[in-house]
């Protein structure tokens, strides 16, 4: 593995929130590093900062200190325009709850990254049908958020993660609102378009068994990240 | 990068893609596709639209009625005036040779196509005028300077032998329209500004509620360019959908408005043009702030502040409320928690009612200031030499000018400025009554410590002062100046305002220059400037006058009025050569149609009664005068206001809707913690009441202040900026326009916190939403 190339680089990086008078370090000096095409789980306890982890590498939200590097492309220096549109064509993101826009229907919610990126119709249409085949969607499509079960939801919402092909796509407990038959579904897709797509995977999670299919764990306590080997007590 | 992905091999594809887009409904250009998501996003969430709707309607019938009523107003006055005269020149005083002379250079040029002119055609003497008269249509940027030059100077005529005057016609041609065009984009900026701070606040208001939608946005790719097409989509469908409406709203408006004096409101490619433009350009700059400062933020910060109301209230806070009655301590520390957001909307949705009280003030500053009387015509007599008694002379000329019917009087003013003949008076401090700001402190005399120079000194006989009776309300006996030359008349305004508090016995000084002890040579700025320099450099000698009578209010100016006797004025002033111009005002009743036929009798009387030479100087005041009131201003302004005033419960509805909305969550929280409704009505209540109370005192204050401002607006900072002057104002808030807005503010402030409750109760009862439900909403 050491022979491919690195494709997520962060160093020493730093989140911190202020709450009233106190401050709250959610990474604390994070650095860690992410070959193309590998799945890589992030593990810990609730409030530990594996969320704001995921945020900060995706571009959703800014470090105190540090940088991120994708591709060698150092985001944390980027304008909030040149960020945009990094975000658009080459990261994708899947939350836990979903997050689809409710008055569009599952195929316009599928399509919102490639209206936001100025993608003509040609560009994505194979890729689309990859999507809907691979996710099983097809039937869906025309129908409001609101009219789909939650495992559908989130399907939906992992097609509108892959549909600009992106370099990585990162996870938010993608599981965490699912039952164990629909989590492993989700789980089972996710790895598949993955291997279809050939992109890099890092998900964030709280199940052990979707940690146990990573390729390498890091585990997120109390703010610092460190690499995790899964025991059987685990 | 991106291009590697793109090989990726296929592996497994179903062909179902027909299966997906059966119809292309998705479309193939980002154009439709732009269009489609917004118009998806607008009728889906119409509710959370609708104020934009209800202010984008509002905005563009503004913008209508603006342009309709400009548009009418310039079309009516065109062809009043066109259907009275059809000539831009006249020129009189021509006799047969320099007809001869002028007709052969205008024929000759008029065949070699070089003419500066379109038409022209001589009146032969009549009965009023002794000689020719040449009237001449000039071309399109053509002035009579020109026209002079090329046909009397150089014909050799001499401009020195005939009397030459331009008509309305020419005045609407060159001038006219300037103004009136002046006014309509000065308007028409201040709406925009206005539109767009209003949708603008609306646009933050959602983009503070929704924040989610754009973090998805955002999330999935989406810069400021993308977040700011997408808003402007938006509104673009809005704009669309409301523009027909507004359309017809306005011309129904605007019709009625002109139903009254009978006139045709007129509509073209232009306003629709202009309407379409600042839609579009209110539009573009009211989305830009919010987009961008929503595009500097990290998306993750919006998808999170989504659901920020689940606490029951702040954290720091809470631990206070305890021991503390319920609902009334919770909803106050709530009010407290909420305290940026609840200043924000009481300053925005009470801007519009203060707006609504400041039309009503201009709408009656604009009435007083097509209520100020003008001559309809200035006649200069050039006397005869052996006529002794001018006075006389004058007084014979006005009486028989006043005998002409339609004439209502006439004045002949010889007066000239204080500051002119280095003069000022000195009175008693009791005669001042809110006119300090025209008066200086002296100890020139004793027990008379203030000066003013702000007078002019009038030459009155007895016609004048009977005109004077006649039209204002006089104090005292104003006769009394004709005998006795230490008697004044005295006015105690300036411009229309009251300024000074005189009664007649009442002793006055007025000053005479004895000696100069320095020469002042700085530029003055002001009446008051020169005076201090005057009382200090100068030494005067006091005369004493009594007031023999007040005139109150009446014919005012810049200055008031210190009138004396013919002969007292002469000595007094030095000035020994009288004027000679005779001031015509015409009867309320009279049409500027019969204007024409009265002046050439006033010629008729003068040419039958009189031997001496004059001049007749035209201002047409009837006509203007007749046009201004034509125009509807009043009418129109107020119904500007009113509009603008609905646009108070539009912000007020809106924001408190979606604020409460957010707290849904919070309310059921409550209810779950055992609250009972009753309780949680009361809260709503109390929460009303206060918010009531808070917006009545705002817009108490901020109405005063507004109409502040737009006291000093339209007299002194417009007027130097050549937009107004000429009328002075006095500073007043409007007490019904007043009463109306603490109504709108009071009501909305307590329905816009009390509806969304009820709503809610009902959805409730309904079995629709239950405290569960309720808290899984957010």
């Amino acid at each position: 593995m050491e022979d491919r190339r690195i494709i997520l680089e962060t160093e020493n990086l730093i989140r911190q929130y202020r709450q009233y008078d106190l401050v709250v370090t959610a990474v604390n000096r994070a650095t860690f590093h992410v070959y193309e095409g590998e799945f890589v789980a992030i593990i810990g306890p609730s409030g530990s900062g594996k969320s704001t982890l995921l945020h900060l590498c995706a571009g959703l939200d800014r470090p105190n200190s540090g940088t991120i590097k994708i591709r060698g492309n150092d985001i944390t220096k980027m304008s909030p325009d040149e960020l945009g549109e990094f975000r658009g064509k080459y990261i994708g993101m899947i939350f836990q709850n979903h997050n689809l826009i409710p008055q569009f229907t599952a195929l316009e919610n599928i399509l919102l990254p490639t209206l936001m990126c100025n993608k003509p119709e040609y560009s994505y249409e194979q890729n689309l049908r990859k999507l809907i085949t691979a996710l099983d969607i097809a039937d869906r499509l025309h129908h409001l958020p609101s009219e789909l079960s939650g495992g559908q939801q989130q399907r939906v919402a992992i097609a509108r993660a892959l549909i600009n092909l992106p370099l990585i796509v990162f996870a938010d407990e993608p599981t965490g609102n699912l039952d164990r038959k629909n989590a492993d579904e989700v789980l089972h897709l996710l790895l598949e378009t993955k291997e279809l797509l050939g992109q890099t995977l890092i998900i964030v999670t709280h199940d052990m068994s979707i940690a146990r299919k990573a390729d390498r764990v890091m585990r997120m306590d109390n703010g610092f990240l460190a690499p995790w080997r899964i025991t059987a007590e685990d | 990068m991106g291009k590697d992905r793109a090989t990726t091999p296929e592996k497994g594809i179903d062909a179902s893609f027909y299966r997906v887009n059966p119809r292309n409904e998705w479309g193939r250009g980002l154009f439709r596709r732009s269009a489609r998501n917004s118009v998806k996003t607008v009728f889906f969430n119409f509710t959370e639209y609708l104020s934009f709707f209800v202010a984008l309607f509002i905005i563009q019938s503004l913008f209508w009625i603006l342009c309709f009523t400009t548009h009418t107003n310039l079309e009516n006055d065109r062809k009043a005036i066109a259907s009275l005269y059809d000539a831009d020149i006249i020129i009189d005083g021509i006799d047969a040779a320099e007809r001869l002379a002028i007709e052969n250079a205008l024929y000759i040029n008029s065949n070699l196509g070089e003419s500066n002119f379109d038409e022209y055609s001589f009146l032969p003497p009549d009965e009023y005028n002794e000689f020719f008269r040449l009237k001449v249509t000039l071309k399109d940027k053509t002035t009579t300077e020109d026209f002079l030059e090329y046909y009397i100077d150089s014909t050799g005529v001499g401009r020195e032998n005939v009397t030459y005057s331009t008509t309305p016609l020419y005045t609407y041609r060159q001038d006219y329209l300037r103004p009136v065009i002046k006014w309509a984009i000065l308007v028409g900026v201040l709406l925009a500004v206005l539109s767009v701070v209003l949708l603008m606040t609306l646009y933050n208001i959602r983009t503070n509620h929704f924040k989610f939608l754009y973090g998805i946005y955002m999330t999935c790719g989406a810069g400021f360019k993308k977040l700011f097409s997408t808003a402007k989509w938006e509104m673009m469908v809005i704009s669309m959908t409301t523009a027909l409406a507004s359309l017809g709203a306005s011309w129904l408006i605007t019709t009625l408005i002109y139903a009254k004096v009978g006139r045709t409101v007129y509509i073209s490619g232009w306003i629709v043009l202009a309407v379409t433009a600042l839609n579009f350009i209110t539009v573009y700059f009211a989305v830009y702030t919010p987009m961008k400062q929503l595009s500097l933020k990290t998306p993750i910060s919006l998808i999170m502040a989504q659901d920020n109301s689940n606490l029951v209230t702040s954290p720091r806070r809470s631990f206070k409320i305890f021991n503390k009655t319920f609902p009334y301590h919770y909803e106050l520390y709530g009010i407290w928690r909420f305290r940026r957001y609840f200043a924000a909307t009481l300053v925005t949705a009470i801007i519009f009612t203060i707006l609504f009280i400041c039309g009503v003030y201009i709408g009656e500053m604009n009435k007083t200031a097509v209520m100020t009387d003008e001559p309809e015509a200035d006649i200069i007599i050039y006397p005869d030499d052996d006529e002794s008694d001018i006075v006389d002379q004058m007084e014979e000329v006005s009486e028989w000018i006043e005998e002409v019917p339609g004439v209502s009087h006439t004045i002949w003013k010889n007066s000239v400025p204080a500051s002119k003949i280095v003069s000022h008076i000195l009175m008693k401090r009791r005669n001042l009554a809110g006119g300090a700001k025209y008066v200086l402190e002296s100890d020139n005399l004793e027990g008379y410590p203030v000066a003013t120079n702000y007078l002019e000194y009038r030459a009155l006989d007895r016609h004048y002062i009977d005109t004077i009776c006649s039209l204002y309300e006089v104090e005292g006996d104003p006769y009394a100046i004709l005998e006795d030359s230490s008697k004044i008349i005295i006015s105690d305004s300036i411009y229309n305002q009251k300024r000074f508090e005189f009664s007649p016995g009442n002793k006055i000084y007025a000053a005479q220059l004895l000696y100069k002890k320095e020469r002042l040579e700085k530029v003055y700025f002001s009446e008051l400037e020169i005076l201090r320099d005057q009382l200090f450099f100068y030494g005067f000698d006091y005369i004493e006058y009594e007031v023999a009578a007040v005139i109150h209010g009446g014919e005012t100016g810049g200055r008031f009025i210190v009138g004396m006797n013919y002969d007292e004025y002469v000595r007094f002033t030095g000035l020994s050569d009288l004027g000679s111009t005779i001031s015509v005002y015409l009867d309320a009743d009279v049409t500027s149609g019969e204007t024409d036929d009265i002046i050439d009798k006033i010629k008729l009387t003068l040419n039958d009664y009189f031997s001496f030479d004059y001049n007749i100087d035209r201002s047409y005041a009837t006509l203007y005068s007749e046009l201004m009131l034509q125009r509807r201003s009043y009418t129109t302004i107020l119904i500007f206001s009113v509009l603008l005033l609905l646009l108070s419960p539009v912000v007020w509805f809106f924001s408190q809707i979606l604020f409460f909305q957010k707290r849904r969550k919070e309310m059921n929280l409550l209810r779950m913690f055992g609250a009972a409704e009753k309780q949680i009505e009361r809260l709503h209540t109390f929460a009303g009441l206060v918010i009531s109370a808070l917006a009545m005192v705002v817009t108490v204050i901020l109405s005063y202040i507004a109409s502040f401002i737009v006291f000093k607006l339209m007299s002194e900072w417009l007027p130097s900026l050549g937009f107004a002057g000429g009328v002075s104002y006095s500073f007043f808030v409007s007490t019904a326009a007043l009463l109306v807005s603490l109504a709108v503010s009071a009501i909305c402030g307590f329905l816009s916190s009390y509806i969304p409750y009820r709503a809610g109760r009902g959805r409730r009862r309904d079995g629709d939403l239950g405290i569960m439900s309720g808290l899984g909403e957010l």
